[in-house]
């Protein structure tokens, strides 16, 4: 009896757990695709001031957001993102906005693939 | 390198504590469902290890959960007749009354030479010496011999059952340590103990080995560098 309380808490802990990450991932991926979203429209603006110092922001959010999807995501999968990310300040200091809107484009797209992939959805699972 | 060794170890930690928590019944005979989650087990374990890309709980969290289902499913089985046949499956009788069933055999995949190295397994020789033999559930052969053939015990003479018959003898001091609990289940007292090593002019720490029944009749065996011999009462 002793080792099915045991076990019974263990898996209430995984399940609580599971929760918990899931809805992190979601809610840090649902802030970091508002950020790509908010820097789209700068781009379209043409605003290259404020661009710079948000394209900085942006990278420095998705390191934090790095720091803990690494804990239970593969950090492979994560390392395209960071190159994406880090290319970001530099291009929009030397003006290169069209480069800019390209790589912001490819981030959301890697972001979207990464939160489907790790979301329990039935094509994922099988 | 520093990285893989810690994972390693907190991955051996867990998967021993996750053993230990299946019981003793994972490190005997397994059941189907046991060896599975064993062979899971063991190739979860190597993920983490061998790539430093897989986050640890990717390792641990898949390990924590099959132990843990694997504890559920015993508890549901053990409760339940009809889940334990599904899980575990049921016993299959191939030898009947002296008689080989071939159909079940051939059910089970079991040729005459695995019958007849499970029988030997037995220290059975002779198929003609089995009157029953049951292919258990964990795949192991149980084997019932005909009368003519089992080994002769007290009760088939009808010998009485001598006086001093008690459980066996169990360690008591273990490389100088005192075991309470054996002394207990002897019935004997600390006192008891060290008024024999007095009796033979040693102390606690002195002794490698002392067995002892509840007869108090023991066998005490000195650490080498007394220079002392062995001693044997009852």
């Amino acid at each position: 009896m002793k080792r099915l309380v045991i076990a019974l808490t263990i898996l209430a802990v995984l399940v609580g757990a599971n929760i918990y990450t899931h809805s992190l991932l979601d809610r840090t991926g649902m802030e970091m695709m508002e950020q790509i979203e908010y820097l789209e429209k700068l781009v379209n603006r043409n605003e290259a001031d404020h661009l710079v110092q948000q394209c900085g922001a942006l990278q420095q959010k998705w390191l934090e957001t790095e720091g803990i999807w690494c804990r239970f995501m593969r950090s492979d999968r994560l390392e395209p993102i960071t190159i994406a990310a880090a290319r970001l300040p530099a291009l929009a200091q030397h003006g290169q906005t069209a480069d800019v809107a390209a790589e912001l484009c490819e981030l959301r797209i890697m972001l979207g693939e990464v939160l489907s992939f790790e979301s329990p959805s039935f094509s994922d699972i099988f | 390198m520093l990285i893989l060794s810690i994972r390693t170890l907190v991955l051996y930690l867990v998967i021993v504590s996750g053993l230990r928590l299946m019981g003793k019944r994972q490190l005997g005979e397994l059941q189907p469902s046991e060896l599975v989650v064993t062979i899971l087990i063991s190739n979860l374990a190597t993920l983490p290890i061998e790539e430093t890309s897989v986050p640890l709980l990717g390792g641990v969290g898949p390990i924590l959960l099959l132990v843990c289902f694997e504890v559920v499913v015993s508890w549901i089985s053990l409760k339940s007749r009809r889940a334990r046949k599904i899980i575990s499956g049921q016993p299959v009788t191939v030898i009947q009354d002296g008689k080989i069933m071939e159909d079940r055999l051939r059910d089970l995949r079991f040729s005459l030479d695995d019958l007849m190295e499970e029988l030997r397994q037995n220290s059975v020789f002779d198929i003609r010496d089995v009157e029953y033999a049951v292919v258990e559930t964990n795949g192991k052969l149980s084997v019932h011999q005909r009368y003519g053939a089992r080994p002769l015990t007290p009760d088939m003479i009808g010998m009485p059952k001598p006086g001093d018959d008690c459980p066996p003898p169990v360690v008591v001091i273990s490389d100088g340590e005192l075991l309470a609990q054996s002394l207990l289940s002897c019935g004997l007292k600390r006192s008891w103990v060290e008024k024999q090593l007095r009796r033979h002019n040693l102390t606690l720490e002195e002794v490698f080995l002392m067995i002892c029944d509840r007869n108090a009749s023991y066998f005490l065996l000195p650490k080498e560098k007394t220079g002392k011999k062995a001693v044997k009462k009852g």
